[in-house]
């Protein structure tokens, strides 16, 4: 579903004023590398300044009417000058790059203006990026690249070089936890949502979802075990974790809700209790929150980071576990 | 024409504009008026500092007409010609894009045709390292014996990906990062001739990010033109390049140094909430350490500091702190920088590297032997004592008095009997920051409990938490009257309490034990006290205080009820 302008200027304020300060000085880069999160509406703005560059008549010079064919093809995702470049499987693939090229020698179909936009632009791969390199500098004329990535630390700085690089912020959480109980999400697990997803319809779906709701029990229940007796974390790894925490998704979602326990604890122990996200169960991470020292907690926490780092270079999830659940351990072995 | 990008149109057009390069210059400037032009050149260096650029300014000075000049004229047909892409003799090719042994093959079919519109025959080969095995071989002998016609110009920004019988073939000039003194200087340049108004700091800012190319600060001022309305303020600058100002560093470093992690980290919310990158910020509070380190070893040499303008809050912690905490923070900062490039979620490292950072100095003062460090705590221990017992000797010496006939009393009492009096005065001191200091040593509390043999005491703990803590005593509150009682009876074991919370505060808390049944009663009753006096009666309290102090001193404070 398209958003307005101004849908995404309550979103991303400062991005739009950019933008919008851009288009009314005819100051617009012919590069945009478009960097942020997961779900802040990256793709979304990048088809409003299509809009905004195609639209026929322009509310205030700027804004997308919304009503001209243009702005309808673009939002139909049938624009003949609107070219949009996705992984093709896993990366994107020197071969796209180069019809792209190839694409946008020639002039524009209906008028002289042309967009691309590279999404999950991170995903390039080695031959396609370089590729792109002198492409990107010197296009040829009225032709403007919006690079859309969530991860820009593994893009190549020579292509950021050439960019305008524009970052979307993250939803604040409090305006995601208000969101999220407006659409009646139970206020008590609202901030977990907030803190595992930035997006809004992803987390609606997941306050229904029965396998979350089990996840929570099952994650919680670790970090109990890991408490009482470690060697049965073991166990309880295979009786329940594993039933569970089946895809390498699952298993990360696992991982993410354990960091949170753990930083729970450690915000806790500051004193911050308005941060907590645990809300239904409180009082027992309060209790938990004592018997713990900060020290202890970062440790800990580096070691799901770590573990996390681990399941996306493909480790094997059970081997994962174990050796976190034994990291873990060590140190809360009193008593 | 649609409006183009500040370094499209200001690439430069002369050796001259080629800024911060001079060493690759002033070489290539002397070889064009001897006439000793290689027949090929390999240009290495980072981003955005001027291969492409001096390549072209190269094809344009060697074909030039009036040639041998050490600047390519840009007015004859022939410059002209080349800046436009009209004359078919220079020929700038993107190897990322043709990299088979197919497009070389066809470079080498071609290379033994004579220029048609100039002197020479240039090819600019950018992105080199692209090139594929197979395509750097068959490169090779043309390399090495061209005809004289032709001159080669390789450009990369990765010389190591490069075989070393091409670099071997090729005269090599290294591209420097350019300085920020000279890209703040190129941009002024270039503001004034385009008419632009700007705050003289936001150019240092922009500067910085670039970290040393030129086209990312130039990108970077283009985008914070757009982003200003009339002027290019410091505020547009950092919002656009991500970094933060000064004064937020200077109140983080502040935070970690006072280990108040919680500040630390509400620092950091708030920065997050700006917008800013975690990545760009770790490294930014990198350099700020690397600069502290640099001041502290060289004050005088202010202009090699690359972050940091020197003002009071920096100095006065460039003073407090010593090197090898700034060695160990650094060292930390840097293992967090490089687990956060391979993350969606570098919030999180950046959390628990403050938090880590907080919790730092421990492990540094530590250094003299743990056998030496407890000597000395407990040395301080003592030290703290006697000044106790200087300060306000009498009365300890009646409060001691007072432990000895309490204890008798209350042990003949059936269960315990909370000392309501003394609770009352720890609540009326009681602050959230003490709680917190005491809460979060617990758990290393217990640990150095268990270490020492006390095991079965600490056990009584278990069910136990502190509730309420002034700036020298708290109240644990036990579940079981039992436990409480047990507990506060063994003298040895609250000296072992205090004393291991001693090491890990650095402050001597004297305990206060309560069961938890009286606790909400006397919790209920100081409220409510509280309450419906006022404030009005805390000052009178106040006044009435040094009465009741030495009325206390004489009785102790369990046998006095105060009644206004």
């Amino acid at each position: 579903m398209a958003k307005t302008w101004t849908q995404l200027e309550e979103m991303q304020p400062s991005v739009l004023k950019m933008l919008k300060n851009s288009l009314m000085k005819d100051r617009l880069a012919h590069a945009y590398m478009f960097e942020g999160m997961r779900g802040t509406g990256k793709k979304e703005v990048g088809l409003l300044l299509a809009k905004s560059l195609f639209c026929q008549n322009p509310l205030e010079g700027f804004i997308p009417c919304e009503i001209c064919m243009n702005c309808k093809r673009i939002n139909n995702g049938n624009h003949p000058d609107v070219h949009i470049l996705e992984p093709d499987g896993l990366s994107i693939k020197k071969s796209q790059i180069q019809a792209l090229q190839e694409e946008f020698s020639k002039t524009g179909v209906e008028s002289k203006k042309k967009i691309y936009m590279i999404v999950h632009a991170d995903r390039m791969t080695v031959n396609a990026a370089n590729s792109l390199l002198k492409f990107l500098e010197e296009p040829s004329s009225e032709t403007t690249a919006i690079l859309i990535t969530e991860q820009i630390h593994q893009i190549l700085p020579t292509i950021l070089s050439r960019c305008q690089t524009i970052s979307f912020k993250p939803l604040p959480p409090q305006i995601m936890i208000s969101q999220l109980t407006a659409n009646g999400v139970n206020p008590s697990i609202a901030p977990m949502l907030a803190q595992l997803t930035n997006n809004l319809e992803e987390a609606l779906e997941l306050s229904h979802d029965d396998w979350f709701a089990q996840a929570q029990k099952i994650v919680l229940k670790l970090y109990e075990v890991l408490k009482k007796n470690p060697l049965e974390a073991m166990v309880h790894l295979q009786e329940q974790w594993f039933q569970h925490f089946k895809e390498k998704e699952q298993l990360d979602r696992g991982l993410d809700l354990l960091l949170l326990i753990f930083k729970d604890l450690l915000y806790i122990q500051l004193g911050m209790y308005e941060k907590i996200v645990y809300l239904n169960e409180k009082a027992r991470i309060e209790q938990f929150a004592l018997e713990t020292s900060g020290r202890r907690l970062t440790e800990q926490m580096t070691a799901i980071l770590e573990a996390k780092r681990k399941l996306q270079a493909n480790m094997n999830p059970q081997l994962l576990m174990e050796q976190l659940v034994l990291q873990l351990k060590e140190g809360s072995s009193f008593v | 024409m649609s409006y183009q990008a500040l370094y499209r149109v200001w690439r430069p057009q002369t050796f001259l504009d080629v800024v911060g390069q001079e060493h690759v210059t002033k070489t290539l400037q002397n070889a064009l008026l001897q006439q000793k032009i290689s027949h090929a050149y390999l240009f290495s260096g980072p981003r955005g500092t001027g291969k492409t650029s001096a390549a072209k300014i190269l094809a344009k000075a060697v074909n030039c007409e009036r040639a041998p000049v050490q600047e390519p004229c840009n007015e004859c047909p022939a410059c002209k010609g080349i800046t436009d892409g009209s004359i078919p003799d220079v020929i700038e090719i993107d190897a990322a894009s043709n990299n088979g042994v197919e497009e070389i093959r066809d470079i080498r079919d071609k290379v033994k045709y004579a220029p048609s519109a100039v002197k020479y025959k240039v090819y600019i080969v950018d992105e080199v390292h692209m090139l594929s095995i197979g395509a750097f071989n068959a490169l090779l002998k043309t390399l090495e014996e061209p005809p004289k016609h032709v001159i080669f110009i390789l450009a990369t920004t990765e010389p190591h990906k490069i075989p070393l019988t091409i670099i071997s073939r090729c005269q090599r000039f290294d591209f420097k990062r350019i300085t920020a003194k000279a890209i703040v200087n190129r941009m002024k340049l270039i503001a004034g001739q385009t008419g632009v108004d700007y705050e003289e700091g936001s150019l240092q800012v922009i500067a910085r990010a670039a970290e040393g190319g030129m086209r990312d600060a130039l990108s970077l001022l283009d985008q914070a033109i757009s982003f200003s309305r009339d002027r290019v303020t410091v505020e547009d600058a950092l919002t656009v390049t991500g970094s933060v100002s000064q004064g937020f560093l200077n109140k983080l470093a502040r935070a970690i140094y006072e280990k108040d992690v919680a500040s630390g980290l509400e620092a950091l919310e708030e920065l997050l909430f700006q917008g800013k990158d975690p990545v760009r910020f770790i490294e930014d509070l990198i350099h700020y350490y690397r600069d502290m380190l640099l001041y502290k070893a060289a004050p005088s040499l202010e202009e090699s500091l690359e972050r940091v303008m020197i003002d009071e809050d920096f100095l006065q912690l460039a003073n407090e702190m010593s090197s090898e905490i700034i060695y160990e923070l650094i060292d930390t900062l840097n293992k967090a920088q490089q687990d956060m490039r391979w993350t969606n979620h570098p919030k999180i490292f950046l959390e628990v590297a403050i938090v880590k950072l907080c919790q730092l100095e421990k492990p540094a003062s530590d250094q003299p032997s743990h056998d030496v460090q407890m000597l000395i705590n407990r040395i301080e221990q003592l030290e703290d004592e006697i000044r106790q017992l200087k300060t306000n000797g009498i009365s300890v010496g009646q409060e001691t008095q007072n432990a000895v006939q309490n204890k008798p009393q209350r042990s003949t009492r059936r269960g315990f009997k909370a000392p309501v009096g003394r609770i009352n005065e720890i609540l009326k001191q009681a602050t959230k920051p003490d709680l917190n200091v005491i809460k979060s040593s617990w758990g290393d509390m217990l640990d150095s409990l268990v270490s020492r043999q006390m095991r079965s005491q600490a056990a009584l703990l278990n069910k136990a938490e502190p509730v309420a803590a002034s700036s020298h005593a708290f109240i644990i509150k036990f579940k079981y009257e039992i436990h409480c009682q047990m507990a506060m009876e063994n003298a040895k074991f609250l000296e072992a309490i205090s004393g291991s919370l001693q090491e890990l505060t650095g402050k001597r808390f004297e305990i206060v034990g309560v069961p938890e049944d009286q606790w909400f009663k006397i919790r209920e009753e100081f409220l409510q006290g509280h309450h419906t006096d006022g404030k009005e009666d805390s000052t009178e309290a106040k006044e009435e205080d040094p009465i009741v102090a030495e009325a206390k001193k004489l009785f102790g404070e369990d046998l006095i009820e105060i009644k206004d």
